[in-house]
């Protein structure tokens, strides 16, 4: 178990060093071999979560250290899809990077296998946790994306357009897609909270951040396509979406109590 | 607020609006004033959720006595109960407002529109704004004939009312019966079972010094035992019949009854009535206590009783002594029928995540009592806007499925088919 823990970890290192390297010496034999690695990364995660899952008897999803794993997956598995239509190296190795910290981070964290308590015991939970980290990702590669903007369209910078442009799809992009997941994963948390105790919505702290965060990224789409704001301003937007996606996650169970206390 | 909300619909109107309602509506349906309500709302739950709200407050106060004044100002301007403010309810109504005028004016675009894609777009943007107004007023009907409480049952009750969170007495049309109530706990090898099984209750141990005899019977309910056997005693009129008639977890004498109850289920007074009969017939019944071993509580009132030349002592076993923390509970189920006219029209044994719903009511499985394992506490809710709300995650979904990844894919084939011919 440890073991794929830490190959998928390694995998992920391997890639963030390639890429890194490519991003200052675009090589086709590097980006393949980052891009590869990164790859092997999620597939061996993909079996870890898979036998996690088996021992467990149930989706492995339900504490901090199994979500940070989740995310870390997520991010990579996002960033691939991403890659098939625009290759910026430095993205590779800010997704890369993006999910060794999270599996750093998950080593923080206990890893035994613990039961659940009645409320956590239910389909909806897995599959508004799991849709919930797909947006997270999909927020995160955006993240990383709307910096990489900032840094290439600074003054000074020479104003690379191609590289702008590149990075200015691959935020929409990816913000397109969160917006979907965290939509998908609020509507499947409310729809389990009213499984369990008969309310879909009870401005619970987490969910209300959840909503925070939906609002920002409704407010990134809005100007984005109908007042036609791009670059700078939407980099803004998208990094201030960010933080509220780490506060949503991370925050919220260290400063504020509530329903998802117990997700600690 | 006002000088700039003049200026956003000078701004957005293309055509300037005549009449003051054609301004408003024109005001409700711009860009920037959505965005705006959207801001307004995100920075009102910020607030929501980082200043101690309702009951947190005096929780709040015990802490940081100091903060009284701070707090008394908060809460006069409406900041320490910002999801029941009617300033934040005045929010969701503007943002309804506004979806409706700006989502059909799309629609009269939609059917305006000429390219097939445009359509297909707008129509993915109307739904997505539409499953929005579904799910505000699923809220408002929730809001306004919603009900939601308890209802408190012993096994064997059954109840035709529950008590509201505003705490007062809401009838049902129907009945409610508890038939039964179970917990599971989760097992850990090794561990002790939380409930006793009749035979690990313990054992009587059963001493009479004079004839040096001692023997442990254990406690296996209505069992006979033979005490001193044949062999230990020379006559048989020594002998006596020990029967185990009853065991109590948690014995108790009801005050108004005067009858022998047991509290609870748990193992907090064990006791045990035993049957003692002489040979010669006379009959002694005697309530033992694990905690009180001096204790011997004489159970008849039985003409014949004389005591018994030894002494009974119970000694709990393990299932009903607790060692060691209390095992994590599982799961807990109510068995339910819902009655009507002294009918049973439904019956379901509910759970955490697993709620009974008749006639719009749901009763969910909220709560137990570890003292009383024959007690369950169950939600009651009625919420008719839940299918509206329902409707709204669906159309959400749809919507924005449509906008983001079908047009983009109908404008990707379009262009190959586009670039082909
Ligand atoms: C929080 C609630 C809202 C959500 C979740 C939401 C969501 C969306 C989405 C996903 C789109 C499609 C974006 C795109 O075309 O790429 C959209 C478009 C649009 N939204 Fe909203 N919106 C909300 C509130 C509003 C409000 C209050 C207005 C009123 C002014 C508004 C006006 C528009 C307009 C005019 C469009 C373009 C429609 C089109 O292309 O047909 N939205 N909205």
């Amino acid at each position: 178990m440890t073991i794929m823990f830490n190959i998928g970890f390694c995998c992920y290192l391997v890639a963030l060093v390639l890429s890194a390297i490519n991003s200052f010496h675009t090589k086709r034999g590097l980006s393949i071999a980052s891009t590869a690695s990164l790859a092997a990364g999620v597939l061996v995660q993909t079996a870890y979560i898979a036998v996690r899952w088996a021992e467990a008897g149930r989706a492995p999803f339900s504490n901090m250290f199994e979500s940070l794993v989740l995310f870390a997956w997520a991010v990579a598995v996002v960033y691939l899809v991403l890659r098939i239509r625009t290759h910026v190296p430095a993205l590779e190795a800010a997704a890369s990077l993006l999910a060794v910290l999270a599996l750093a981070y998950a080593s923080a964290f206990e890893s035994d296998i613990k039961p659940l308590m009645p409320a956590l015991q239910s389909n909806w939970l897995s599959v508004h946790v799991f849709t919930c980290f797909l947006g997270y990702a999909g927020f995160a590669v955006s993240f990383v994306a709307s910096i990489g903007y900032l840094i290439v369209s600074r003054e000074g910078a020479g104003g690379n357009s191609e590289l702008q442009n590149a990075f200015d799809t691959a935020m929409t992009k990816t913000i397109s897609f969160g917006f979907l997941f965290l939509a998908v994963g609020i509507i499947t948390g409310a729809v389990w909270a009213n499984s369990a105790w008969g309310t879909y919505w009870s401005w619970d702290p987490k969910e209300t951040w959840s909503l925070i965060t939906w609002l920002i990224y409704a407010g990134f789409l809005h100007c984005r396509f109908m007042r036609g704001w791009r670059g700078k301003r939407a980099a803004w937007i998208s990094i201030i979406g960010f933080a509220s996606v780490l506060f949503t996650y991370v925050g919220v169970n260290f400063l504020l109590s509530g329903l998802h206390s117990y997700a600690k | 607020m006002m000088k700039e909300n003049k200026d956003n619909s000078a701004r957005d109107g293309k055509r300037q609006p005549k009449s003051p309602l054609m301004r408003v509506i024109s005001l409700l349906g711009s860009l920037k004033f959505a965005l705006l309500i959207v801001v307004l709302i995100a920075v009102a739950c910020i607030i929501g959720t980082l200043l101690p709200q309702g009951s947190q407050v005096a929780k709040y106060l015990q802490q940081n006595p100091d903060a009284k004044s701070r707090m008394d100002m908060l809460t006069a301007m409406g900041l320490t109960n910002v999801f029941s403010a009617s300033w934040f309810t005045m929010l969701l109504v503007l943002l309804s407002a506004s979806l409706s005028v700006c989502t059909s004016r799309r629609v009269s675009a939609a059917v305006k529109a000429k390219k097939g894609l445009v359509r297909v777009r707008i129509t993915g943007s109307v739904i997505t704004h539409v499953s929005m107004l579904l799910i505000l007023g699923g809220g408002v009907i929730r809001g306004v004939w919603g009900q939601k409480g308890y209802m408190e049952l012993r096994e064997g009750q059954m109840a035709t009312f529950f008590m509201s969170e505003k705490g007062d007495v809401q009838q049902i049309p129907f009945g409610v019966h508890l038939l039964d109530f179970d917990i599971e706990v989760y097992e850990k090898p090794g561990d002790t079972p939380a409930m006793p099984d009749s035979d690990s209750l313990g054992q009587v141990i059963a001493q009479w010094p004079e004839k040096e005899l001692a023997a442990a019977i254990p406690v296996v309910l209505g069992a006979e035992y033979i005490w001193p056997s044949e062999l230990e005693v020379s006559k048989a009129d020594d002998s006596y019949h020990i029967r185990i008639l009853q065991y109590l977890p948690d014995f108790a004498v009801d005050v108004d009854t005067r009858e022998v109850i047991s509290r609870s289920a748990e193992p907090k007074n064990p006791a045990v009535l035993v049957s003692v009969v002489s040979a010669s017939g006379n009959t002694n019944d005697h309530w033992l206590f694990a905690n009180f071993p001096d204790f011997d509580m004489h159970a008849n009132s039985d003409s014949n009783t004389v005591s018994t030349p030894f002494k009974l002592v119970f000694e709990r076993g393990s299932g009903a002594s607790r060692e060691g923390p209390p095992p994590q509970v599982k799961d807990y189920k109510s068995h339910l029928q819902i009655l009507e006219n002294d009918k049973v029209v439904l019956e379901k044994i509910i759970e955490v995540n697993a709620p009974l719903s008749y006639m719009g009511y749901s009763f969910y499985q909220a709560s137990y009592d570890p003292n009383d394992l024959t007690y369950t506490l169950l939600q009651v809710v009625k919420d008719p806007g839940v299918p509206v709300v329902y409707a709204g995650f669906a159309l959400m979904i749809l919507g924005l499925t449509i906008v983001f990844y079908l047009c983009p894919w109908l404008k990707a084939r379009g262009e190959k088919t586009g670039e082909k011919s």
